[in-house]
């Protein structure tokens, strides 16, 4: 049987139609100047942080299985504040997390490793993809 | 995992940086980043050979290709909410926003579909409820200061 092994297919659909759609809602409403207020570079690095996380997504299933994997992913909120904490690129101070957000980002994380660990529904079938 | 755990946590810095820097509005933004992401995954398809087999097999397999043009309609009209969460809020509580959602979901099925839940896996809900509650609490509290705070130094 054939199968379809390609990490990046469903994000080319994905981000072609929402770019597609975006494009031409923003030209209904938007000025040229407003629309290109946010230089390439800035662009470049947000697309390529979901181009990285969607590529490496679909090869970490694809190596190990789907249970680990989203058990590793929830620790996402843990990922996100650490880095908007300690490696922020942000100026602006009212954006600026504070370290008592890692403490609940960490509760948070504990919440949904104790709910996923602990699921009395997993079943041998879902431990391989 | 740990690449994408590190993209999944920059993501939301790096959108938070444009956000007070250039001020732009949810879509400009969502456009912007999807152009790049639709850039960039082209290229590594390009790269990898997988563009031309791709498309054989999709072409073979028209269902799939329905299935996953869908899935992208489905995914726009979803960002356009997510990046209007991305203009609104700071940029940890739109993952903390998915996760509640996601464990909400969890919790609706399982009443739903009245599967088996152990009572630890109670309090794991009640944790991340409890946080994320107290999370956007502590989040408008702190914006109502902010706001008093700015309407005090008006002259």
């Amino acid at each position: 049987m054939q199968t379809f092994d390609y990490p990046e297919a469903q994000l080319l659909f994905v981000t072609s139609i929402t770019w597609l759609v975006g494009y031409v809602y923003n030209l209904t409403r938007y000025s040229s100047e407003e629309r290109s207020c946010i230089p390439w570079f800035n662009g470049f690095k947000c697309g390529s942080a979901v181009t990285l996380s969607t590529i490496a997504y679909s090869y970490a299933i694809y190596f190990t299985n789907f249970p680990l994997v989203m058990m590793i992913r929830s620790c996402g909120i843990l990922s996100v504040v650490m880095v908007g904490v300690l490696f922020t690129g942000v100026e602006d101070t009212t954006l600026k997390l504070g370290r008592r957000k890692i403490l609940i980002a960490m509760i948070a994380t504990a919440g949904i490793i104790i709910f996923k660990v602990f699921d009395l529904n997993k079943s041998d079938s879902h431990k391989s993809t | 995992m740990i690449i994408c755990l590190l993209a999944e946590g920059f993501l939301p810095d790096f959108q938070a940086v444009v956000k007070s820097k250039y001020k732009p509005s949810a879509t400009v933004l969502m456009v912007e980043v999807n152009k790049w992401a639709f850039i960039l995954s082209f290229l590594y398809s390009l790269t990898t050979g997988h563009l031309y087999p791709m498309t054989i097999f999709l072409k073979d397999h028209f269902q799939l290709l329905i299935d996953v043009i869908l899935i992208g309609v489905l995914s726009a009209l979803g960002q356009l909410v997510i990046y209007r969460l991305v203009k609104i809020f700071k940029q940890h509580i739109v993952p903390f926003i998915i996760t509640t959602r996601k464990i909400f979901t969890v919790g609706l099925s399982i009443i739903y579909y009245e599967h088996n839940i152990a009572l630890i896996q109670l309090v794991g809900l009640v944790i991340v409820f409890g946080v994320s509650i107290y999370e956007f609490i502590s989040e408008i509290k702190e914006d109502g200061l902010t706001q008093s705070d700015k309407h005090i130094e008006l002259p």
